[in-house]
């Protein structure tokens, strides 16, 4: 964006900026720390696991308000149709480029648990344009476009932690809850399941 | 999302606008018998309703009682507007809309008796179906589709939903347009004019039938629905959706990224004007997609057998037109017919009058039923074989299409399709029974193999076939003849006259790419890596694109080391046969041998992705695994290398050494015996069989399995030292000496060795060459298990000095 101050920054750095962010308005003044800012990609390397299965969360740093996760990603690689549970969620990009997919969820039937998926817009995450998950269409697919040939590792912000979501199956209009695991914590590979 | 609170409150604010609408004045639904469901949505359902008063059936379609999201209220409330605004006989017509007693939306309209395209397009693929419901037939409901769709347009209204779910065929001839649910004027861009309902951005639709401008959540207008017809034409020529992925995400993915194919890519025989009017509609560019109109035109110019305007027609074409034309044959309805309409030309100049017309009819006809059982065939084998079903699933389709009808065209569709799923002996049972019916006999049916295990069969393939035909017929020795009868000898198996007749072609026309491709095959089966790499050269050098050379030429460049050559290779192998699973596998084995395990994973999962029973892909899986250190599924990878094919001696082996390594030397030692049952003389198996019973103590089995080993490779150091071992063990160190310095001689170095001989000559009291070698054993290997042992066997042999 032209004109725009873009500041480098370690992730230990965000870390200990987040760190020191009081509970209340926790979220406005998240959302200025992490907005302007560009992750220096050298403090990202002990959070790079990458896995020819499937994209990798890779956990960063977690407390009561806030979970900082690297999800690393090879080309071709997509997460399901997911939601963020009502939590806030920001992403910044460390390597790479991603491809974020909004959705609209119509005829949603709580009991059931069935509804109906509507694309609505696609945009470009890149590394000079941090992304806020839309409060009013949280409900969205990430993927590293095959095409592109390069790897991604996008850094996600999430507050609170949240350790379920809720995952769409447009094929048979159903959604459900799913645990979400680690691939690694604090640089360090865990068993799965963690 | 709506909050349940503020959508009930809009709900009960719509239930009393209602109420004052005239539109929706309460009616009284017990007038209607309801009966079975025609279908439910998520809005609601659409259930057979017969009106008491007038005697007739109806659909009514009903909102969900329960419902309160106000959107789909406004949906519902639309789609009446907007039927109510259409009138055209393939859509049908709006009888009436209202609210009952309850409060419940209700849509009440024509019921069009029938079936849903969708439906016929299901059975169009299935052989036995083809008489029911032939190919012409739905390209007229298609085009009336389109002429529905090219009216709404003219009235402002875009479908935004076609798909062969909302296309039903009436028993009479009729195909209507239904749900309507989704429609909008196309002139409703901006979201003030229907907030909530049509935001901008919002796109509806189904992943592939929607263009990309819809994926993207772009405004959209008529030339959307133009993409949906061109997607459903796609269809029903190929059987597939031009745009590719097993789930609707991945579908929507592929649209966004443009990756759209056109018929030809799916299905080479799919006619090219067909295949022209597709594309256009496909258009990435909703601009240069043709209208609605125009669209039905070509589809009605088609069925006449008028020229299409979406088609540009060659100097052949033109003139291939103009003599049908003049034969006044009107079996242009399919250009699927191009062969059939060639066959009854000419016997309609030979007889002439109406009893050769019908005459050729009736040939057409029958030919023409005989093709599309073959292109029947060949679509549902393209849709098993991409799914990776068992092979006898795949022979299945091709019993049922025999059964059909041995014809000469389904007897070529079904070896085609044993060719595609390895049964060559198969095919070639096949294409002899071809020979012995269908006379003067295609006895080149090393040729047709060629071609079809080189992804060009086809179309090319009659060209190449009657040539050669009237070549032999006449006599002609010429470098093609000699071609083919070598590709007979190498599917024969006998490689040494395959070389010998491709050395004639060449000598007679060095400029034949396939015999110097051919040559390089068989000198590849001739032990002779070098030879094979400079004639794949030279076929390349005249047809880069020839996949088959390129992928003879990796092969010999691996069994020659020169991997990176050969990843470059496989490289353009994949890139032009990106659906050959063994190309994959080679390219992973490659990266293997370049110590790149990693990637050699992705390769050998994109060949099983193509063919997941590849019993190779499973091996390599198994090993790049293996190399990661991923023991648990390279221990999964060979099981299934091993169920996939059971004969794989390496299969066996592999899993053996990581079953030992995994604790498991029961498990190790089974799969040795049957590596040792397929492979006899596998010397590596020998030794590492000897090593297992030597282990469980059995030290006579362990030296037969360790002489045997020697006998069959004397270069295995290893293998020399554990037999030195087991002698001593069984109490002959002399013997136990001579194969130690055997060992030692392989490998100097080898810390086995070296403390195996030291034990030996300890036994002989040859105490100088013991300290010798125990003292090069801790140098070399100061961490060894024994090393401790050795240490202390020093110090005695110093104090003992």
């Amino acid at each position: 964006m032209p004109g725009r101050t873009l500041v480098t920054l370690a992730i230990d750095d965000l870390v200990r900026e987040l760190e020191r962010l009081p509970e209340e308005g926790f979220v406005e003044a998240a959302r200025d720390v992490v907005h302007g800012r560009v992750l220096a990609p050298r403090s990202l390397e002990p959070y790079q696991f990458f896995s020819t299965r499937h994209y990798t969360r890779n956990l960063i740093f977690k407390n009561d308000l806030f979970e900082l996760l690297a999800l690393c990603w090879e080309p071709g690689q997509q997460s399901s149709v997911h939601n963020h549970r009502g939590q806030q969620c920001w992403m910044m990009m460390g390597l790479g480029r991603l491809e974020n997919l909004n959705f609209r969820v119509h005829d949603r039937d709580e009991v059931a648990r069935t509804c109906r998926l509507e694309p609505t817009s696609v945009i470009e995450i890149t590394r000079d344009q941090a992304m806020s998950v839309d409060p009013d269409e949280p409900v969205h697919l990430i993927r590293n476009v095959e095409a592109w040939g390069e790897r991604a590792l996008s850094v996600h912000l999430y507050s609170r932690p949240f350790d379920t979501c809720e995952v769409y199956c447009p094929e048979r209009g159903i959604y459900m809850d799913v645990q979400l695991s680690y691939w690694s914590t604090h640089g360090r590979p865990c068993a799965p399941g963690r | 999302m709506v909050a349940p609170d503020a959508a009930a409150a809009s709900l009960a604010a719509y239930r009393a606008a209602a109420a004052q609408d005239p539109r929706f004045a309460p009616h009284a639904l017990d007038a209607l018998e309801r009966g079975p469901a025609l279908g439910e949505g998520g809005m609601g359902q659409v259930v057979v309703a017969k009106d008491r008063r007038l005697g007739r059936e109806a659909a009514l379609k009903v909102i969900q009682p329960d419902l309160v999201d106000p959107t789909v209220i406004r949906r519902f409330e639309r789609e009446a507007e907007v039927m109510a605004r259409l009138e055209h006989p393939a859509i049908p017509p709006l009888y009436e809309a209202g609210t009952d007693a309850r409060g419940q939306r209700y849509l009440l309209m024509r019921k069009v008796a029938g079936e849903p395209l969708s439906l016929v397009l299901r059975r169009l693929r299935a052989p036995a179906g083809v008489r029911a419901a032939r190919m012409p037939d739905v390209l007229d409901a298609l085009a009336r589709v389109a002429e529905a769709v090219a009216y709404a347009h003219g009235v402002g209204i875009i479908h935004r939903d076609l798909k062969p779910q909302n296309v039903m065929l009436g028993r009479w001839g009729e195909a209507m347009v239904l749900d309507w649910g989704l429609a909008r004027r196309h002139d409703e861009d901006a979201p003030t004019q229907d907030p909530g309902l049509t935001r901008e951005g919002e796109t509806i639709g189904t992943p592939g039938y929607m263009p990309p401008e819809q994926a993207r959540g772009n405004p959209v207008g008529p030339p959307a629905d133009v993409f949906a017809l061109g997607a459903i034409l796609c269809e029903v020529l190929t059987g597939h959706l031009p745009v590719e992925g097993a789930t609707a995400v991945n579908r929507l993915l592929a649209t966004i990224d443009g990756r759209i194919a056109r018929p030809r890519d799916l299905r080479r025989d799919t006619p090219p004007e067909l295949d022209s009017l597709a594309a256009a509609a496909l258009a990435l560019d909703p601009a240069a997609r043709p209208t609605a109109a125009a669209f039905a035109a070509d589809l009605r110019a088609f069925l006449r057998g008028e020229p299409l305007a979406a088609h540009h027609y060659g100097r052949r074409e033109r003139l291939v037109r103009s003599a049908r034309r003049r034969a006044g044959a009107l079996l242009l309805a399919l250009a699927v017919t191009a062969l059939v309409g060639g066959a009854a030309a000419v016997t309609l100049r030979a007889r002439g009058a109406q009893a050769a017309a019908e005459e050729g009819a009736r040939l057409a006809a029958e030919a023409r039923d005989a093709l599309q059982r073959a292109m029947d065939l060949l679509a549902e084998a393209d849709v098993l074989v991409a799914r990776g079903a068992p092979a006898r699933d795949v022979l299945g389709r091709v019993d049922a299409a025999l059964a059909e009808g041995r014809t000469r065209f389904v007897l070529w569709a079904a070896a085609g399709v044993c060719l595609r799923t390895e049964q060559a002996d198969r095919a070639r049972d096949l294409l002899v029974e071809s020979v012995d019916r269908f006379p003067p006999g295609l006895r080149e049916l090393g040729l047709l193999h060629r071609l079809a295990s080189s992804g060009l069969a086809g179309a090319d393939t009659t060209v190449w076939l009657e040539r050669l035909l009237a070549a032999r017929a006449a006599g002609v020795r010429d470098a093609l003849t000699c071609y083919a009868v070598g590709v007979d000898a190498g599917v024969r198996g006998d490689w040494r006259a395959a070389e010998r007749a491709a050395g004639e072609a060449l000598e007679l026309d060095p400029r034949l790419a396939w015999a110097w491709e051919l040559r390089a095959g068989a000198r590849l089966h001739l032990g002779d890596p070098d030879g094979a790499e400079a004639d794949a050269t030279r076929a390349l050098e005249l047809e880069p694109w020839l996949p088959s050379a390129w992928q003879n030429r990796a092969t010999a460049r691996l069994r020659l080391g020169r991997v990176e050559g050969a990843v470059a290779d496989l490289d353009r192998v994949i890139g032009l046969a990106p659906t050959r699973p063994e190309a994959f596998t080679s390219r992973g084995n490659a990266y293997v041998h370049l110590n790149d395990p990693t990637r050699a994973l992705q390769d050998y999962d994109r060949a099983l992705n193509l063919a997941p029973g590849h019993p190779g892909a499973w091996k390599g899986r198994g090993v790049a695994l293996a190399r990661l250190e991923r023991r648990d599924e390279a221990l999964e990878a060979f099981t299934r290398a091993i169920e996939a094919d059971p004969d794989d001696a390496d299969a066996w082996r592999n899993r053996a050494v990581l079953r030992d390594r995994l604790g498991d030397p029961a498990g190790a030692r089974e799969d040795l015996d049957r590596t040792l049952a397929l492979r006899p003389d596998d010397a590596a198996a020998l030794e590492l069989r000897g090593v297992a019973r030597a282990v469980a103590g059995d030290l006579a089995g362990a030296e037969a399995d360790w002489t045997r080993a020697l006998e069959i490779d004397r270069s295995r150091a290893n293998c020399w030292s554990n037999r030195g071992h087991a002698r001593l063990l069984r109490g002959d160190p002399r013997a136990a000496l001579a194969d130690c310095d055997r060992a030692v001689a392989l490998a100097p170095d080898s810390p086995d060795a070296r403390y195996n001989r030291a034990q030996a000559r300890l036994a002989l009291e040859d105490l100088p060459g013991a300290r010798a070698d125990l003292e090069r054993f801790v140098e070399v290997a100061p961490t060894h298990p024994k090393a401790a042992n050795a240490r202390a066997q020093l110090e005695r042999l110093r104090m003992s000095r």
